[in-house]
């Protein structure tokens, strides 16, 4: 170095030095830094210097801390409204709850993490695998089998869902997630904005088929210059799981998929599930309606991820989506989903099939290093059954955040000069936390959809292979494999490939090689031996 | 008669022993010691002490039963990987795109730091190094959507121009083969600041008599580029490859996968080990499938530098990293 001599003697310099490392090395050893999101609630005082006295649980109890792990935006008031919770819960079973809220992308890694690092844990949300995946927990043995404690500790929540529903969650024989009740046989339909139906002149009921949308968009296209494009296809529909829009249920497995009225129920592979179905349309033809709609500019060329598209629906982008889940209420929902600008109308094209994995679509799971898991049952159990306690979970404090407008007919709305978007609490997510018919409705519109869902989990065809759930130990690599081939033509549909023929041959041709047979098959001898044991 | 030289010779000191020897070199490189201390501890402790957790891979881990608990299965864990030929097109792009990367990297560096070197105005030259450092800093997601903003089919910047010149549009996410360049040009505008400050470090460590002995002789300044400043670079350059070579197997998860928009059109080409993994293990969700692959990308990079550095002191024993 061809530098001059510095000012610093060499001794300063050493001691500067020597400063620089300690000070790196200590910021390193300080205290681990709180996961952004997570909020402690008030630690609770011993029982001895509580004046108050619990009812029904003796006091020589400690007041346990029960760890709560779920996922949702941030919320302004979240520590306010659980600290009223728990006033409550203290009373009644001697526990509180120190919720986590993560974020919605964040949510399982940070939940693997905690498991690898044996941090505490106690209820966490799990589903059939749009986010924490319900049988990988189990695979990897981190919940706590719960089908001895249901009858006993939650009476009300185990007699309110039939036996076929909760052998839904059943994993070899048992239970390890109460499944919070909402629609669980979801059909897919056409969300239109209302206000753009109403410009046309146009009605919801007038669409009974995806097919029907094409004239509409060529007209909106026509029209409304200030749309990005008409119609939001949600991404994903080619032949991959899910096929219940068709009329399959692939029981859970990666490959394969049995009709649902099929009382021998044998599985088919892709190319049964491509070709129509004998009463439901199949995956091609909804494949050539999304390839006519791509060249015509009525949908995107290139795919968005949903954030996006509810941001741009929100700036009034977009005028319908397609392939869209509908439920009863759930225009309401929707609303707020997409930014709480526009009104929707729903056309319902697919009736809801009832799966295992509808039902097992949103649970809450007790994890088998909880401090104290008959606790945790006992909280699941009156945020289950104790409307007031649920409600304010799921949209605040009475007053603050939500009014009564018409106690009698079950009808709640917001506080005079709050909306969905600027209420400090809302969460907007009443199926993360417990059964959902115990809240009020928050629109004129929705009244009645509790009912309604209630009637579409009962009467909705059923698969026959409700209760089932594949176990992929066996084929994990193939699943693996399976796996990383269907993202690549997900967007097959969507007409962004010039020869569809061929890609579709090329795509099935990667699947035999990824080793879907051997997974159907795996999936076959599965079925048979659990039909055996009914 | 007895020899003088007995008595007269000097006695030889005594070396001192192992231990004083080498607290003495301690002390005479103190201050050097000291500055590596904070990243010696790092290196230790996150990348020499996790290395057993590599039994992983030949683990079927579980959470409940801790790295030790967990059943040994050897190679079952990457079966996975090497099932279909995918694995095989992923390594290709991963090793092709990383190659690229490098060579585009090392040229447009020395280049940009040659041309710094040149500014006479010290201020413009710092104010030039800030502008290019910039880019390095920017989130890749943010990067994502300027180059959707450029290249969106309907909106776009690139497709607003070509049909303003008269020509069609094209739709670049649905294109495989202008990938490699659209992600050598992102990298490039991501990278070139930070990697142009090692350069010009090193030309600014060139002992200026030389440029000036060259200027007396008559030196065109591309003959003084070519025979002075390159030559001094060449050891600065050899280290900079090799450490890249170490990570040739890994890719930039960012740009194949976000700058993309996880476009399956583009797979063919843009489809790495990282992103293949990533797809794989979705449904999956094994932590010792992972294990597998991170073994898989780590090993051969590992066996790819020992070979390099090899390979670099057969040619020039002086110029090899270790």
């Amino acid at each position: 170095m061809t530098g001059r001599q510095g000012n610093l003697s060499r001794r300063q310099f050493l001691k500067a030095a020597a400063a620089v490392t300690m000070g790196s090395v200590l910021t390193a050893c300080g205290p681990a830094p709180q996961p952004t999101p997570t909020l402690r609630a008030p630690e609770p005082s011993q029982p001895t210097a509580t004046p108050q006295v619990a009812t029904a649980v003796p006091t020589a109890v400690p007041v346990i801390a029960l760890d709560y792990y779920y996922l949702g935006s941030q919320q302004k008031d979240l520590d306010v409204v659980w600290a009223a919770i728990n006033e409550q819960l203290k009373e009644r079973i001697n526990a509180t709850i120190t919720p986590h809220l993560i974020d919605w992308g964040e949510y399982v890694q940070k939940i693997n993490l905690i498991n690898a690092s044996g941090e505490p844990l106690d209820i966490y949300f799990t589903s059939w695998g749009w986010t924490l995946k319900y049988s990988e927990e189990i695979r990897q043995g981190n919940l706590w089998a719960m089908d001895d404690a249901l009858p006993v500790l939650c009476p009300k929540t185990w007699a309110s869902m039939k036996k076929e529903i909760w052998d839904a969650a059943r994993v070899k024989g048992k239970i390890y997630g109460v499944m919070n009740q909402q629609i669980f046989a979801i059909g897919n339909g056409i969300a239109h904005r209302k206000d753009l139906l109403e410009k046309y002149g146009r009605k919801a009921e007038d669409f009974k088929a995806y097919a029907d949308l094409t004239d509409w968009a060529r007209e909106l296209k026509e029209k409304e210059p200030g749309l990005l494009a008409p119609i939001y296809s949600e991404k994903g529909h080619v032949v991959t799981s899910a096929g219940a829009d068709f009329g399959w249920d692939n029981g859970g497995a990666p490959a394969g998929s049995v009709r649902y009225n099929d009382p021998n129920m044998k599985v088919s592979g892709y190319k049964e599930m491509w070709e129509p179905g004998a009463d439901w349309r199949g995956e091609g033809h909804y494949c050539e309606l999304l390839d006519g709609w791509y060249r015509a500019g009525y949908i995107l060329p290139e795919s968005m991820e949903q954030a996006e598209a509810r941001a741009a629906f929100a700036q009034g982008k977009f005028a319908v989506i397609s392939g869209h889940p509908i439920k009863p209420g759930g225009m309401a929902e929707n609303k707020g989903l997409m930014g709480g600008v526009w009104d929707f109308e729903a056309s319902k094209i697919n009736p809801g099939l009832l799966t295992t994995s509808g039902i097992i679509a949103t649970m809450s799971s007790v994890s088998v290093r909880s401090k104290d898991p008959e606790r945790c049952m006992q909280y699941l159990e009156i945020i289950n059954t104790d409307k007031d306690l649920y409600t304010t979970l799921c949209k605040g404090i009475e007053g603050k955040h939500w009014v009564w407008v018409d106690k009698a007919r079950n009808l709640a709305g917001w506080p005079s000069g709050v909306t969905g978007d600027t209420s400090g609490y809302n969460p907007n997510t009443d199926w993360m936390f417990g059964c959902q018919f115990n809240a009020p409705y928050m629109e004129e519109a929705s009244i009645g959809a509790w009912e309604e869902t209630k009637r579409e989990n009962d009467e909705n065809p059923a698969s026959n292979l409700v209760g089932f759930l594949f176990d992929v130990e066996p084929v994990s690599a193939e699943a693996a494999a399976i796996g990383a081939v269907h993202p690549e033509y997900g967007d097959l549909c969507a007409g962004r490939r010039s020869d569809i023929p061929g890609t579709v041959a090329e795509y099935w041709s990667k699947l035999d090689a990824a080793g879907y047979q051997k997974v159907a098959d795996e999936l076959q001898r599965q079925i048979n031996a659990w039909a055996e044991t009914r | 008669m007895e020899l003088a030289h007995a008595k007269c010779a000097p006695r030889p000191s005594k070396r001192p022993g192992a231990i004083p020897r080498f607290l003495g070199l301690v002390r005479s490189n103190a201050s050097l010691l000291t500055m590596a201390a904070p990243a010696v501890v790092w290196v230790v402790i996150f990348s020499y002490l996790p290395m057993f957790g590599i039994v992983i891979a030949f683990k079927n881990y579980r959470a409940a039963d801790g790295i030790l608990g967990s059943a040994w299965v050897g190679l079952k864990n990457f079966r996975f990987l090497f099932l279909t030929d995918a694995i095989w097109r992923a390594t290709r792009n991963t090793v092709l795109m990383n190659s690229l990367f490098i060579i585009t990297g090392t040229v447009g560096s020395i280049v940009v730091a040659l041309m710094l070197n040149e500014v006479r105005s010290r201020l413009l030259s710092r104010a030039y190094q800030a502008a290019m450092f910039f880019p390095y800093f920017v989130s890749i997601v943010i990067v994502s959507y300027f180059v959707f903003a450029l290249l969106s089919t309907d909106h776009g910047l690139i497709n607003r121009l070509l049909v303003r010149l008269g020509g069609q549009k094209v739709i670049w996410y649905a294109r495989p083969m202008a990938w490699p360049v659209i992600l050598i040009l992102v990298n490039l505008w991501k990278g070139l600041g930070v990697g142009s400050i090692i350069y010009l470090a090193a030309i600014l460590g060139i002992n200026p008599e030389f440029y000036e002995a060259a200027q007396i002789d008559g030196a065109s300044k591309l003959q003084q580029i070519r025979y002075i400043t390159l030559p001094h670079l060449v050891s600065v350059m050899i280290i900079m490859i090799l450490l890249a070579i170490g990570g040739i197997f890994r890719a930039d998860f960012g740009l194949f996968y976000i700058v993309t928009r996880n476009q399956g059109v583009l797979y063919p080409t843009t489809d790495v080990i990282d992103t293949y993994v990533y797809r794989a293990l979705q449904e999956i969700a094994q932590p010792s499938m992972a294990a597998a692959a991170g073994f898989y990308q780590t090993i051969v990079g590992f066996i790819l530098v020992l070979l390099s550095n090899w390979a670099v002191k057969k040619v020039d024993p002086d110029r090899s990293l270790f």
